[in-house]
């Protein structure tokens, strides 16, 4: 599984790197122009992600706005449904309206609470077919 | 005053992390970064910068959550709300809460590292 880790504070981003280094190779953006970019570049490559694992509240270009790109990117090279990469965003207790969000319009495929819990991470990419 | 209990969850926090190394590690990554999330945080606020000082809590925010303190977490959500309102009263007010407990967090995270390095 290569994934992509989008996240922009420290601590929460080593989190991710520990719970998801487990599955295979990952790489990190810091915010969600990278995220773009890193998503384009891989695909260029050949060596798409199986999974963009994306938090919301991002300086510059946010998640929901990453989400967005990144779907307008693979519609407009011809992917959809089972093609599309995998998308956990990941949000904030105290920021419900973000994921309706995501999940209506952006076309993300499941969500986390921060704290991120390994447990539930695990079943998410259970859930997702991941793992 | 607040006790240990109050301010930060140990044994809750281990089990998200699912083990005892990855909770050490964190813990070190919150002490590198907390001061200087409060350090952008506390400029921004007396320069009322409150953009900048909008992002600084909302890291710090999540940092608290990751470290199991959801004394500091809830205060650094009173800071980003009353930055979003813009209320200049209530950020000076909530931010001294938020500066006392968050060193009360880190003081007792520092103990647990040490209690951690001297069982090894």
């Amino acid at each position: 599984m290569k994934t992509l880790i989008v996240e922009d504070e420290f601590s929460s981003r080593k989190i991710l790197e520990k719970f998801l280094g487990k599955y295979g190779k990952y790489e990190v953006a810091v915010n969600g122009q990278e995220a773009i970019d890193s998503f384009q570049m891989a695909w260029e490559e050949k060596e798409p992600y199986d999974l963009v694992v994306l938090d919301i509240m991002m300086p510059n270009v946010d998640g929901q706005e990453a989400l967005k790109q990144i779907r307008a990117y693979e519609k407009d090279k011809g992917v959809v449904g089972f093609g599309e990469v995998k998308v956990i965003m990941v949000t904030a207790l105290d920021d419900p309206k973000n994921v309706v969000e995501a999940f209506y319009e952006g076309g993300a495929n499941s969500y986390l609470v921060k704290p991120i819990d390994n447990e539930q991470l695990n079943q998410e990419l259970k859930n997702l077919g991941l793992i | 005053m607040v006790d240990n209990q109050q301010i930060f969850e140990r044994e809750q926090v281990i089990q998200r992390l699912g083990d005892e190394e990855v909770f050490k590690e964190i813990i070190s990554v919150f002490l590198e970064t907390c001061p200087q999330y409060m350090i952008q945080l506390e400029e921004a606020i007396q320069a009322k910068e409150l953009s900048d000082a909008q992002k600084a809590v909302h890291k710090l925010k999540g940092a608290a959550s990751n470290v199991g303190s959801d004394l500091v977490r809830d205060n650094a959500l009173s800071v980003e709300q009353a930055i979003e309102k813009q209320d200049y009263t209530s950020i000076f007010s909530r931010f001294s809460d938020l500066k006392e407990n968050t060193q009360a967090l880190q003081d007792i995270l520092v103990q647990e590292l040490e209690k951690n390095q001297n069982k090894t």
